[in-house]
């Protein structure tokens, strides 16, 4: 046995008061945790999301010189009355998963602090992430990605996928603002709340959650309405991501329809239109697609040639390997999609002669620091910050424009 | 308490990650999953923290019964399945491996369990749904209303909520649990067991269902619990599993006798507990 066992031991609680059992215990409990700020100390504030806020920090003990990246999630919310519901099923998810994952291109989880209703993830910290170093390289640089870099981020993240999908885990957002890399260049994939064991489920995929990735990347499968779907739809993401690695902007950046309510799920139309003016159409290279639920809507768009290729040059791209991948990644039809194992050994990593394991080994670009704000370092409040600040807040808004 | 905490939650790092290879796993006489909830049936029968609060052997395994109890009745009325009643019984019994029940009520804990194990199971209920029906089940009374403004509604909402984070806590955010009624198909269909006996299959079954009641599920891997079910299932009714003369068939499926003898004691005890006595009678 490898871990050492939980040890039974009595407590030694003060005996609860008869008035009160729970103040007294909350009160002895309170004594003898770790708090949040005691143990750390709050560095700046990265980002927010639907899951709740996360800010920079490093380890009071000054013999540590680790950064962390703490996740604060917002509580469960059901009819938007603002009441405790609950830790979030997001909360729950990437608990039970990360402790059990332990993976060279996962972001490490090193401990779950609660404290006053409130769940603290801390992770590792990373200094980039892949939105921001393909922000920097289109507005800053105004150059391409080197092609190294982007070969061993691609390869990274394609083992750390393999890793999740031979462990029946799909991640099921994976997208550029998901994806870390360290200063020393290696890709941590992060953000596991919609991640999901699909090892035999008895719910079905469908049931819990309606809808799955981040549109851009979202796979024709999804799009389509399919009910059950396969860890294939990590592999179209990581065509999109590959893509934009080269391309410096989503390679399928469709308008997304919002949901009016939660029963229905609207055809994403002008989603999957942008995937037909680069791919074609799907018909003849998987026949099942006549099967899906919006295959009608579907039969609606105006078809257009299908033009990867094409695409591709277009993008900068030269290498001959390089195009065969993202065409496997890109494939319609997902069993005939790449697998990540696959993608792994493909002739564009195996003939490569210079494959890392650090993306920046070599590299003369040096990218800036993540950036982070100093208005909002107070993690134990739970109102949401007034502006949207950190890193993603300007280039956000600068890239909605282009 | 306070220094295990965080201790715990270091050394359960390699915790059952390769819950999903279960059949290709080399038996090394632990636990093939490095699982560290496992415990000998000496700490089982003296060192757990109720057994050093002054709770008897008998009397602990009761309440555990009584509490799975609860799950199973509370799961059934929710229309959850039989993986998550197991994660819940996990988490329940994990977590009086580290509580006592002098301190812990079973029928708050079982709640609270069963509240985590829908969401970690994919399987969600609204709050106001699972404290409804615990409120109902500990009442033993399926036609009480229970009002959404009402004390014991908001009692039982107040405490599953609060508790939520003590059990989480206590259970070291383990979550992902192993599911033997997986292993126990593929135990099934590996030995064709099926065509042989159905009944042995179904009493397989229900013996599975049964561990969820007793400490075994602190004593055996999910796949010694699929074995040992099996094997149960064969005892009671006569039948042989295998045609084979050589009676040791679970020693292919790398589980030993020891490991099947420790569960079917355990589950002994769980029986002869005077609430199994009254539901099952004397095994």
């Amino acid at each position: 046995m490898k871990g050492r066992k939980p040890s039974i031991k009595a407590e030694s609680v003060a005996k609860p008061s008869a008035t009160n059992p729970l103040g007294t215990f909350k009160q002895y409990k309170d004594g003898t945790r770790v708090s949040v700020l005691d143990k750390y100390e709050i560095a700046g504030y990265i980002a927010a999301g639907t899951y709740g806020r996360v800010f920079k920090a490093r380890s009071k003990d000054s013999r540590v010189e680790d950064e962390y990246a703490i996740k604060k999630f917002k509580s469960e919310k059901e009819n938007e009355v603002p009441q405790y519901f609950g830790i979030s099923q997001s909360a729950c998810r990437e608990m039970a998963l990360c402790r059990e994952l332990h993976h060279e291109n996962l972001t490490n989880l090193t401990e779950i602090i609660l404290e006053d209703m409130s769940i603290y993830m801390v992770f590792d910290y990373a200094e980039h992430d892949l939105l921001q170093i393909i922000q920097y390289n289109s507005y800053t640089l105004r150059m391409p990605i080197s092609e190294g870099i982007i070969m061993s981020v691609l390869w990274q993240l394609l083992n750390g996928v393999c890793y999740l999908h031979e462990n029946w885990v799909m991640h099921r957002d994976l997208k550029p603002a998901n994806i870390m890399v360290t200063s020393g260049g290696v890709v941590k994939i992060g953000d596991l709340g919609l991640a999901r064991v699909f090892y035999r489920p008895l719910q079905p995929l469908f049931t819990a959650d309606k809808v799955v990735v981040t549109i851009w990347y979202r796979a024709p499968e999804l799009l389509l309405g399919a009910r059950h779907y396969t860890p294939a739809i990590d592999l179209w993401a990581v065509g999109c991501i590959y893509a934009e690695l080269l391309s410096l902007r989503p390679i399928f950046k469709g308008e997304e329809i919002k949901m009016d309510n939660k029963k229905t799920v609207p055809f994403q139309r002008n989603q999957m239109q942008k995937i037909f003016e680069v791919l074609g159409s799907p018909i003849d290279e998987w026949p099942e697609v006549a099967q899906f639920p919006e295959f009608q809507a579907m039969q609606t768009l105006k078809t257009y040639r299908s033009n990867l290729d094409g695409w591709y040059r277009k993008a900068g791209g030269t290498n001959m390997r390089g195009y065969q991948l993202l065409a496997a990644l890109l494939k319609y039809n997902p069993d005939q999609r790449i697998t990540a194992l696959d993608a792994l050994n493909h002739r564009y990593f195996t003939e490569a002669t210079n494959l890392s394991g650090n993306a920046f080994e070599g590299q003369d670009v040096i990218y800036p620091s993540r950036r982070i704000t100093n208005d909002d370092t107070d993690i134990k409040t739970n109102a949401p910050p007034k502006r949207s600040g950190g890193s993603s807040g300007f280039y956000a808004r600068k890239r909605a424009r282009n | 308490m306070a220094e295990t905490e965080g201790q715990a939650n270091d050394t359960k790092d390699n915790l059952n990650v390769n819950r999903f290879s279960n059949a290709d796993v080399e038996y090394e006489g632990g636990s093939p999953n490095t699982n560290s909830w496992l415990f000998t049936l000496d700490e089982l029968h003296d060192r757990t923290p109720s057994r050093l609060d002054g709770i008897s052997y008998e009397g602990e395994v009761e309440s555990r019964f009584k509490g799975i109890n609860f799950i199973i009745m509370a799961a059934s009325r929710l229309r959850l399945p039989h993986n998550t009643i197991f994660a819940a019984s996990c988490y329940f019994h994990r977590f009086y491996i580290r509580k006592s029940f002098r301190k812990y009520h079973q029928y708050d804990i079982a709640a609270t369990c069963l509240f985590i194990a829908a969401k970690s199971e994919e399987t969600a209920r609204r709050v106001k749904d699972v404290v409804i029906v615990c409120a109902k089940v500990a009442q033993k009374n399926d036609s009480a209303v229970i009002d959404e403004q009402s004390k014991e509604f908001w009692r039982w909402r107040d405490m599953i909520l609060f508790n939520e984070l003590v059990v989480l806590e206590t259970i070291c955010f383990d979550l992902e649990v192993a599911n033997p009624y997986d292993i126990l198909q593929d135990f099934v269909a590996e030995l064709k067991l099926e065509e042989r006996s159905t009944d042995v299959c179904r009493s397989s079954w229900k013996f599975l269902n049964d561990t969820c009641r007793s400490m075994a599920i602190l004593a055996a891997t999910p796949r010694e619990l699929a074995v040992s079910a099996i094997y149960w299932g064969g005892v009671l009714l006569g039948k042989p599993i295998t045609d084979e003369p050589n009676e040791e068939w679970y020693l292919n499926l790398k589980v030993p006798k020891e490991k099947i003898e420790i569960v079917c004691a355990l589950m002994a005890d769980a029986y002869k507990s005077r609430t199994g006595e009254q539901k099952y009678g004397t095994v």
